[in-house]
C-alpha cells in the first residue's frame, strides 16, 4: 500500500495500490503535529489493503491542506533551493560516461 | 485543486539537466491480503532516509542499504535524512513520513491486527535502478518478511 502525494510520479510508477493524498510533499501521512487527522489519513489509506479491484488503481483520499497556497509556495522552495536539488540529480544520476540514470530506467523494466 | 505535477516542477528548475527519469516498472501485479486487515501485521517502508539521531545519516544519493527501526522507539529519537526540502515536515513531526505512532494507534483499536517489531528505512535518493531492484527491494522483502508483516505501508519520498 503506497501512500503518495507526488500523483504524477506515481502515475509513472504504478505501484499496485495507492492512497493520493493532495498534500505537499512530504506530509503524506497528513500535516505534522496533527494526530487526529494523521490517524484518519492512516486507516483509510490502510483500508484499500482489502477494497483495491484494480493493479495499480491510485485512490484520492478527500481531505484538503488547509492553505490554498501551498502549490505555490512549494514551487517557490523548489526554485529557492534549486542548486540543492540540481546537485542531488547530477550526483545521483551522471557517470562520466552521461545519465546513466536513463538507460537504468529503461534496464529496469527488462527484470520485472 | 489540479495536483501539483512534480516531475516537471523538478524538471524545471534542473532545466540544464537530461529529463528527469522516472523508472519503468512494467504493469502492477496485484497481490491479495492473506488476512482481514484486522488480523494482518502492517510493517511501514520509507523511504524518507528515517534514522536514529545518534547515528549517522544516510549518504545523500545512491545510498543502497536500509535499516530497521524498533517499533517502540520514541518519536524524539528519529529524524529524516533526506537532502531535498521534502524532508522538512518529518524534521517537525517523523510521523508524518513514518506513522509509526499512528500505526501503533490503530492496532490498539483493533484496525490492523498489529505491527511488526520494527520497520525498514532507506533513503529513496537512488538512482542505481536495476542494484535497488534487484538487491536492497529484495532484501527488505526479507526484512519484512522475517518480521512476520503481512501488509507493508510505504511511504515514498
Amino acid at each position: 500500500m503506497t501512500l503518495t502525494s507526488a500523483l504524477d510520479v506515481t502515475e509513472r510508477v504504478r505501484p499496485p495500490r495507492s492512497a493520493f493524498l493532495n498534500f505537499p510533499l512530504g506530509n503524506q501521512a497528513g500535516p505534522p503535529g496533527r494526530p487526529d487527522l494523521q490517524r484518519e489519513i492512516v486507516k483509510r489509506a490502510l483500508a484499500l489493503l482489502e477494497s483495491t479491484k484494480e493493479p495499480g488503481e491510485i485512490v484520492e483520499l478527500p481531505f484538503e491542506w488547509p492553505d490554498l497556497a501551498w502549490q505555490a509556495q512549494v514551487a517557490a522552495t523548489y526554485r529557492d533551493e534549486a542548486a540543492i536539488v540540481s546537485r542531488q540529480r547530477v550526483e545521483s544520476e551522471t557517470d562520466a560516461s552521461g545519465n546513466f540514470a536513463l538507460r537504468e530506467c529503461v534496464a529496469v523494466c527488462r527484470l520485472v | 485543486m489540479e495536483p501539483l505535477r512534480y516531475i516537471d516542477l523538478v524538471s524545471s528548475v534542473t532545466s540544464e539537466l537530461p529529463p528527469l527519469p522516472i523508472a519503468d516498472l512494467g504493469p502492477p501485479v496485484l497481490h491479495r491480503l492473506g488476512k482481514p486487515l484486522n488480523e494482518s501485521r502492517v510493517i511501514i517502508v520509507t523511504s524518507a532516509g528515517v534514522r536514529l539521531r545518534g547515528e549517522p545519516p544516510f549518504r545523500p544519493v545512491n545510498d543502497l542499504s536500509f535499516r530497521r527501526i524498533g517499533t517502540n522507539t520514541s518519536s524524539d529519537e528519529l529524524t529524516p535524512s533526506h537532502p531535498t526540502p521534502v524532508r522538512r515536515p518529518g524534521e517537525e513531526d517523523i510521523n508524518v513520513v513514518y506513522p509509526h505512532e499512528r500505526l501503533r494507534e490503530l492496532a490498539e483499536a483493533g484496525e490492523i491486527g498489529g505491527v511488526t517489531p520494527y520497520h525498514l528505512s532507506f533513503l529513496g535518493t537512488i538512482k542505481k535502478l536495476t542494484d535497488l531492484v534487484t538487491g536492497l527491494a529484495v532484501d527488505m522483502v526479507h526484512a519484512a518478511r522475517e518480521a512476520d508483516a503481512d501488509a507493508a505501508l510505504l511511504v515514498p519520498l
